[in-house]
């Protein structure tokens, strides 16, 4: 089974098209707590996520008890010191600017062997320059969703068509091309995301 | 910031060659060496270095760097400033590290050469602070002129919620060669101008070289207080309180305190001390009638995050964020594309990615 680390954007774009995704371990779905917090908070604007709280109960973080808890402080550590030291991204020149947040995810996914799901080519980018031996790799969410469709975990209706046209509404990252022809070919829609 | 020179004292703390240690690692002698000289390791190999070394990864690397100073704390009867209180301070600073790295470097900026302990020196100091605030009136300086004063002094004001551990209302520190002050958000209007005022004159005071200290030094942080008490309050705001104070009953006299401070929003407490300095009309009350007093202010004032947050509308916060911290603002739109939402989110420290999207959405117009 695939361990699959959801940063907070992808985890927004999904959730909802996969209510059960952290309850079946089919799915293979994970997130580190301080992720699944965010969705208790109360919003401070208007919510464009209205439905986010009531799903904040079905969200499995990954435990501070983890039996691997020693060698993800320790990769934390390593990467807030490469970070705060202006590690640069070879490819763009600029310095890698991890959040808190994506560097936690980096750390679980060094030590379990998972891929982190994101929009972030930076992540990417930081993964495979630093740990290129270990990295998994970064995953895009429309690549994650077509996987479960694959798999047989998700069926596609009007309902999903209409949350997934949500992306677009909401300024998602636009998904890889590749991955909007393989989500046609597979659910007969057409593709109406970012 | 990677220390070679570590690495090297542990080899040989451990009785390993440089050619032993790069064969266990898999890799060569010469990076072994390009390491211990200064060149930071790649993370996977870092991980091998510690696993091998038995080393935790903070004992490789110096958390001082060069274009950040260690943020400093008021250091008050009371507030006890520890280590973590620090610590946390420069975690807050780091987060913001790249943010002004990426950014072009400041302008031409106002400084303080000397500190004086002459009263007129530093009322004349004062004077020019207010004149730069825009204050033409004899009143207590506002809030929003606070920020305008910021302003002109290229200071760069953060609001974030500080982690109780930070036990200060808002700290100056100096990143890649900004000005920077951080403000906790939960702090109230009454409590915020004199602290603010304080870390500004800080931050424009020359230094020769980034402090590395915990403290301010003494006649540092006396002639910021006597400063930003000035610009505050001046000469002539506390002797008209005075004028009015006279041939009062103790109560009349704490309810005029009270109408002067509401109007004006400042507490009690921090006039009453300026006016002891000049006059005894004060003696006769103890300072907790004044401690109460301002208890009472402050359930009547806003907080800065209630300012911020005076709507659900983004575009309003965002007026408003501008309005307060205009260089701020300018960094993070000069970031907005390069970085992602999550890093953004952390910048603007909403507590919510889905928050920070509608933000930089109305950054973006």
């Amino acid at each position: 089974m695939r361990v699959l680390l959801f940063d907070t954007c992808t985890l927004l774009m999904l959730l909802r098209m996969a209510p059960n995704m952290f309850q079946d371990k089919k799915y293979g779905a994970f997130t580190v707590r301080s992720i699944r917090e965010e969705f208790v908070r109360t919003s401070k604007f208007k919510d464009k996520y209205p439905w986010r709280s009531n799903s904040a109960g079905s969200i499995r973080a990954l435990l501070s008890s983890h039996p691997k808890i020693l060698e993800i402080e320790s990769n934390k550590k390593i990467i807030d010191a490469q970070i705060i030291s202006g590690r640069t991204n070879k490819k763009t020149g600029r310095r890698f600017d991890l959040s808190r947040e994506d560097r936690e995810l980096v750390a679980w996914a060094l030590a379990l062997n998972g891929f982190v799901i994101s929009n972030d080519q930076d992540i990417e980018d930081y993964g495979h320059q630093e740990f290129s031996g270990l990295f998994m790799g970064r995953l895009s969410p429309l690549e994650i969703l077509n996987d479960w469709l694959e798999e047989g975990l998700l069926t596609w209706d009007d309902t999903l068509q209409c949350y997934l046209d949500d992306w677009k509404t909401n300024s998602e990252k636009p998904q890889p091309t590749r991955e909007k022809r393989r989500f046609n070919k597979l659910t007969g829609y057409q593709y109406v995301g970012s | 910031m990677w220390q070679g020179g570590r690495l090297k004292e542990e080899l040989s703390k451990q009785g390993l060659s440089m050619s032993k240690f790069a064969s266990e690692l898999g890799v060569s002698k010469t990076a072994v060496s390009d390491w211990i000289k200064g060149s930071m390791p790649r993370g996977q190999h870092l991980i091998g270095i510690c696993q091998i070394l038995q080393v935790a990864p903070d004992y490789l690397f110096n958390r001082d760097l060069p274009d950040i100073s260690i943020p400093v704390h008021r250091k008050k009867l009371a507030n006890k400033i520890t280590d973590d209180s620090r610590d946390a301070s420069l975690e807050v600073a780091y987060l913001y590290l790249n943010l002004f790295r990426n950014a072009k470097p400041p302008k031409l900026e106002y400084v303080l050469q000397n500190i004086s302990d002459d009263a007129e020196e530093q009322l004349s100091v004062a004077s020019q602070m207010r004149r730069l605030a825009g204050v033409e009136n004899p009143n207590p300086i506002n809030y929003a002129q606070v920020f305008e004063l910021l302003d002109k002094l290229n200071i760069v004001t953060i609001f974030r919620s500080f982690p109780d551990s930070i036990r200060a209302y808002a700290f100056h520190t100096e990143i890649n060669g900004h000005r920077v002050i951080f403000v906790d958000i939960k702090t109230n209007i009454i409590d915020l101008i004199f602290v603010l005022l304080h870390e500004a004159i800080h931050a424009v005071i020359y230094k020769a070289k980034k402090s590395q200290s915990t403290y301010y030094g003494d006649t540092e942080e006396t002639f910021c207080d006597k400063v930003a008490g000035l610009i505050q309050f001046p000469p002539s705001y506390v002797q008209s309180l005075i004028d009015n104070l006279k041939g009062k009953q103790k109560v009349e006299k704490v309810l005029i305190l009270k109408q002067f401070a509401k109007q004006n929003s400042h507490a009690t407490y921090g006039i009453s001390q300026l006016i002891k300095a000049k006059s005894n009309i004060l003696d006769d009350i103890d300072r907790t009638v004044f401690a109460g007093a301002d208890a009472r202010i402050r359930k009547n004032t806003l907080t800065i995050e209630n300012i911020l947050f005076s709507s659900d509308d983004p575009a309003e916060y965002i007026r408003i964020l501008r309005k307060l911290s205009p260089f701020f603002i300018q960094l993070l739109q000069g970031e907005i594309d390069k970085v992602s939402m999550s890093k953004i989110s952390e910048w603007v420290d909403l507590g919510s990615i889905a928050d920070a999207k509608q933000a930089v959405a109305e950054l973006r117009r």
